[in-house]
């Protein structure tokens, strides 16, 4: 899913939705909550206080086990 | 995007990319902010100027330089982040703004006050002949003083709005 398809299904400027990618903004609770429902998964998957590991970390990770 | 293609289209279309003004336009047409700081800072310049020409010579002169920075500033309003798209504001951008209006009137209230209390003060020093102040006489003084107001604030404003933008996307078109 492109940005400017999610942003256009949450009702955001696109480049809000870049920005919460990138951790420059934090966002609201109902938006939060909005992006959420558009992946049809629990808030904190998406959204947490400690930054995820990079996809290659995660791999890393998958592979060490 | 450059173009590719024909060599000298290639090399013209390499000479707008680097004047900036094809991203300015394409970052517009997706609706993403722009951050500003040289404009409002020079508007802010001629603002200050304008003020001190009005009182050193307290003719029109102060009062059109100040009019004629109104004039360029309040339409740069909608260059920058404040710019307000036709959808209206999402979260991010209506706090920006707020931030943005808040931070140019707590300055421009900051200036009004101290330069209320200057001239308070200088016309009290001039009764007991201490020291004197300029203070506005004329109408086109206190249209001056009104445009410098709205200038600063507006300027002010544009500057915390940018500076409360983050960098942008390298990627927006994703």
């Amino acid at each position: 899913m492109t940005r400017k398809a999610l942003a256009e299904k949450v009702g955001v400027n696109p480049q809000t939705i870049g920005f919460l990618e990138r951790g420059d903004y934090n966002p609201s609770l109902e938006l939060a909550l909005r992006v959420s429902q558009v992946f049809k998964v629990p808030v904190e998957v998406l959204f947490a206080f400690k930054p995820f590991p990079s996809v290659a970390e995660a791999l890393l990770g998958q592979g060490e086990a | 995007m450059p173009y590719k293609g024909d060599p000298i289209a290639e090399k013209l279309d390499k000479i707008a990319e680097a004047t900036g003004m094809p991203r300015m336009q394409r970052r517009l047409a997706q609706g993403s902010a722009l951050r500003l700081r040289y404009f409002p800072l020079t508007l802010l310049a001629f603002t200050i100027a304008g003020l001190g020409v009005q009182i050193a010579l307290s003719e029109i002169f102060g009062f059109w330089i100040l009019a004629m920075t109104w004039m360029v500033t309040y339409p740069l309003q909608q260059a920058g982040p404040m710019w307000r798209p036709k959808r209206g504001y999402d979260e991010r951008e209506a706090a920006v703004v707020r931030h943005g209006h808040f931070i140019g009137l707590m300055w421009t209230v900051g200036v009004a006050v101290l330069g209320s209390l200057a001239i308070g003060l200088g016309k009290m020093g001039a009764q007991i002949r201490l020291w004197d102040i300029w203070a506005p006489t004329s109408g086109l003084d206190w249209l001056a003083i009104t445009f410098f107001l709205a200038n600063l604030e507006l300027n002010v404003a544009v500057l915390a709005a940018s500076s409360a933008t983050p960098e942008p996307l390298d990627d927006e078109d994703e």
